[in-house]
Formats: C-alpha cells, structure tokens, sequence
C-alpha cells in the first residue's frame, strides 16, 4: 500500500505543463504588483498608520522585515519592490531555485505588513512554495537557454507531484466554496448569485442592472457554477478513466466520448473569464486561470501547441508573386 | 536509498494533503449547522476546537509561510444589503462637502483607479457586518493624499452607505443611511 502511494509521488513528466503555470503565475502577479505600482497605491496600501493601512507592521507579531529595518513606508515599498523583482525573474525563470524562494519570501512578508489581502493571495502562499520546489524552471525558461548555450542537455523530466498538489489544491477550492454558499442566493427557486453580485456598487463592472434582461440566463449561470464546484472532486474520477481506456464500463465510455473531463475544464475556464469580464476583483480570475495548465497533461499541452503551430501556419496568407516593374 | 527518500517524501505529501483537509474545515461551522438535526450539530460544533488541536504542532510551519487556513468562503452570500463608498472633502467655509468619488458614478471619480485597485478596494469594501482593521489607516493616509493635492480642502470624510441589491437583477437601491464614516480635518493628519 505504501509502495503504490510512494510510486504515485515519485512518477517524473516533461517539464511543460508546470513551465506554463510559472509563466503565467509569474507574469499575472507581477502585473498585478506593477499596477500598484503605477496607481501610486504603495504608501496607501503599505505604509504603516498613520500614514497608510499597511496595519501589519504595527502588530505585535511583526514581519521579519520591519524586525530587520523597522516599521516605515519605506520598508513597505522596499518588500513591494522585492516582490516585483523576483516576481519578474520567476517568471523569466531567471536562476529559478533561488529567485522562486525569494518570491516565496517577499509575499509573506507583503502579507505581513498588509494581512487584507484577498483569496488569491492565500492560494499564491500556498502554492507558491510548491513551484520553487518543481522543476517549473526548467523550460521556457532563461535558466533553460543558458543550459543549452553551456552546451548541456535540457532537462527531459520532473517530478510531477507539484502538479499534482496543485490540482487537488484547485479541486480543494472549488468544493469547499461550493458546499459554503448561501443556498437562499445560489440555491433554487431564485439562483440569483450572479445577478446580485453585478448590482454591488463596489464589484460590478457595468452599470448595475443593466443585465436585468439576461436575468434567466444569469440564474442558469448560478446553477452552472454551483453545479461546476460542487462536481470539482468527480474531475479526478473523470481523468482515470480517460488514462484507463478499458475501465470504467458504459459511465467509462460516455465519459471519454463525451469528453466530461474537458467539459468540466471549460466550464470553469468560461466560469474565471465570465468573473473577470463582468467584475472589478483584479488578479483572482487571471491568478486561478494561471493555474489551470496544471490540470493539462505536459503530452496533452505539446499536442495543444502543436496543433496551434500548424494552424497558425496555415492561416499565414501565401504573398503574391512579385512582379518586376515594368 | 532512493526507496528510503520516494517513502519519506510521500509520506510527507500524505500528511501535507491531511493538514490542508482539516485546515480546511469551515470557521463558519455555526452558521452552516444551524439547520442540522441537533446530535449532528452538536457534534459538528466540536470541529473546530478538534481542528485547533490537530494543527497547533504545526502552526510555525504555516506561519511562516503566512498560510491561515485552507478554508476558501469565496462569494458566500450575495444580494441583500450592501454598500457603496462616498469620499467627500469639505473647503474652509465648511457649509457643503464637495463629492470626490462615489463608487459606480461615472461623475465622480477621484483618484478611482487606485481606489479600485484590489489591494485598496479590499481595505474599504465592508465584508457583511465588519470592515477591516486597515480602513482608519488607510483613510488618513487618503485625507493625507486629498490635502496635499488640493490645499482649499480643510476636512475629508469617507463612509459607506448601505444599498439594497434589488431582485432579478435590476442593480441596487440607495438607503440614505450611512455607516463606517470617517471624518478627518487636515491639522490631525499633515505630519
């Protein structure tokens, strides 16, 4: 029993799929702390009281950083700024075992000088740590291209188990939102979640009620996302049989041909674009679609690329023929 | 050797998956139980003094990394009352407040991307029935950000007022009553 648990842990893929969860992690955070940056938010956000709301710093147990440089808007900023350097060269994968761990750093320690931070704040310290400690750097990566300049060969696998973590993590999300909500709102007969939520002053991205006339599409909406959290546990159901060809019977068959693992993919991919189209929440849907290549399979993603290389090729227009002049 | 280390990181990873499900018990609980039949209720209720326990040998480790709970309440409730943020500022003749920003009006828009950003709206945006510990140091340093800019101002208040989501989609209705509110005058917040 647990030699089969230990070879489930120890199984090795192409580097891909995590690769691609670094990049866009790295490049949706960084942007993220960029537009802090730009807005001119950092003082207001990071300063300690009474010159900003970064309150961290002024509790009893206080971040390493304010211990190490004492509480200040300065040392508000300066985490800040770490986060935003190593943000950018996890994503470049710049000496990635090492930058990794201080992105790891700075974002403790941003949300030791500012705790109100939101979920995808949470979600990042907790997988954060899982990527440095992947082999997510070693392709598509400037640490890979240095590799390969040294005349060394790339790196073919990696442990897949952060992958793996960061799927039931997503899975995780999903359920324990799901069996939380309010059923009076997001249950029947009125499934009026996500009509609510696009009348609150403080998230719609529209003018509130100006979706009044899609009232019964947005309860079906509801349902759909009810549905999509509630079944999240059933996804890794639905890949074991599409790894297991001959298992699972008539279910097994209708699952495969009907593609139910993709379906449920999709849902919540169009579930994160409807959230990030229709609300002012910032980094939340772009930080968990960042995420969602850790559910693609580094052989499924090569192929997906593949298959847009050949289309995109195709779609180049053929030039005409140019004439001499006559 | 390499047996010995696949053994230990996987057993490592089964307890890493067990911490993160009992973390993950819902702090809510008493809300969530509240229609249950009473024997499972009660027994519900001890969860979280259970969860306290198992997770304290652990606590440094999640503290560290600032990891607070694997419990995710995300959108829980929506609709009912609301609010939405006014930012007003006040002249030295101090007979009217003068609107700077109110949240979803196209008229007032004072400094409204930075208000809006994430890391901002989340200080001031009420959740239910408690604001965050970070609103009275995040509205100081606004007054302080309002008084440098436009010397007239002497007074700023922030407040939130309570709107109701009207059903089937049709926005919001405005009450008039106010809550939250911070008032500051310009000699208590320039250093």
């Amino acid at each position: 029993m647990i030699e089969r648990w230990a070879r489930f842990w120890d199984q090795r893929e192409a580097p891909y799929s995590l690769a691609l969860v670094r990049i866009l992690v790295g490049v949706s955070l960084f942007l993220d702390l960029l537009q802090a940056g730009l807005l001119d938010v950092i003082p207001l956000v990071m300063a300690p009281p009474p010159a900003g709301g970064g309150y961290g710093q002024t509790l009893d147990t206080v971040p390493l950083v304010v211990r190490w440089f004492g509480a200040s808007a300065s040392t508000g900023a300066g985490v800040w700024a770490l986060a935003l350097v190593s943000c950018a060269l996890f994503a470049a994968g710049v000496a990635y075992r090492v930058t990794s761990w201080v992105l790891v750093f700075a974002m403790v320690e941003l949300c030791g000088c500012q705790p109100v931070g939101d979920s995808i704040d949470s979600l990042l310290r907790i997988l954060l740590p899982v990527l440095a400690a992947s082999g997510a750097g070693t392709a598509w990566s400037v640490d890979a291209w240095l590799r390969r300049r040294r005349g060394k060969p790339g790196v073919d696998s990696v442990p897949a188990w952060p992958r793996y973590l960061i799927v039931v993590q997503l899975l995780w999300i999903y359920l324990s939102a799901g069996h939380q909500r309010d059923v009076r709102m997001w249950g029947p007969p009125e499934f009026a979640a996500l009509a609510n939520v696009l009348g609150d002053p403080h998230f719609a991205r529209f003018e509130p009620g100006s979706f009044a006339g899609l009232y019964p599409l947005l309860q079906v909406g509801t349902l759909v996302t009810m549905a999509f959290e509630l079944t999240a546990p059933l996804y890794l159901f639905w890949l074991w049989l599409e790894l297991h060809p001959g298992r699972g019977g008539r279910l097994g068959d209708a699952v495969r041909r009907f593609k139910l693992r993709w379906i449920w993919l999709a849902i919540g991919a169009s579930l994160h674009a409807g959230i990030a189209l229709g609300m002012k929440i910032g980094l939340f849907p772009f930080g968990i679609l960042a995420l969602y290549p850790a559910f693609v399979r580094p052989p499924e993603l090569l192929a997906a690329l593949e298959w847009v290389r050949v289309r995109a090729r195709r779609s180049v227009p053929l030039r005409a023929p140019v004439r001499p002049a006559e | 050797m390499r047996a010995d280390w696949r053994t230990v990181r996987s057993l490592a990873i089964a307890l890493v998956l067990a911490l993160g499900f009992v973390a993950g018990w819902p702090r809510r609980i008493e809300k969530l139980v509240r229609h249950w039949p009473e024997p499972l209720a009660a027994l519900a209720l001890k969860l979280p003094a259970l969860q306290a326990t198992l997770l304290a040998p652990f606590r440094p480790v999640a503290d560290a990394l600032g990891i607070a709970s694997e419990d995710w309440p995300l959108f829980t409730g929506t609709g009912g009352t609301r609010y939405r943020m006014w930012l007003e500022a006040q002249g030295k003749s101090g007979r009217t407040w003068k609107l700077l920003y109110r949240a979803h009006d196209p008229e007032h828009r004072y400094f409204a991307g930075g208000l809006e950003y994430r890391r901002v709206l989340n200080i001031w945006n009420p959740h239910h029935s408690y604001i965050s510990d970070a609103y009275p140091g995040f509205a100081r340093g606004l007054a302080r950000r309002i008084f440098r800019e436009d010397r007239r101002f002497v007074r700023m208040r922030v407040r939130m007022e309570e709107v109701v989501i009207l059903a089937k989609g049709r926005g919001f209705r405005p009450t008039g009553r106010f809550v939250y509110e911070i008032e500051l005058r310009r000699d208590e917040v320039e250093p």
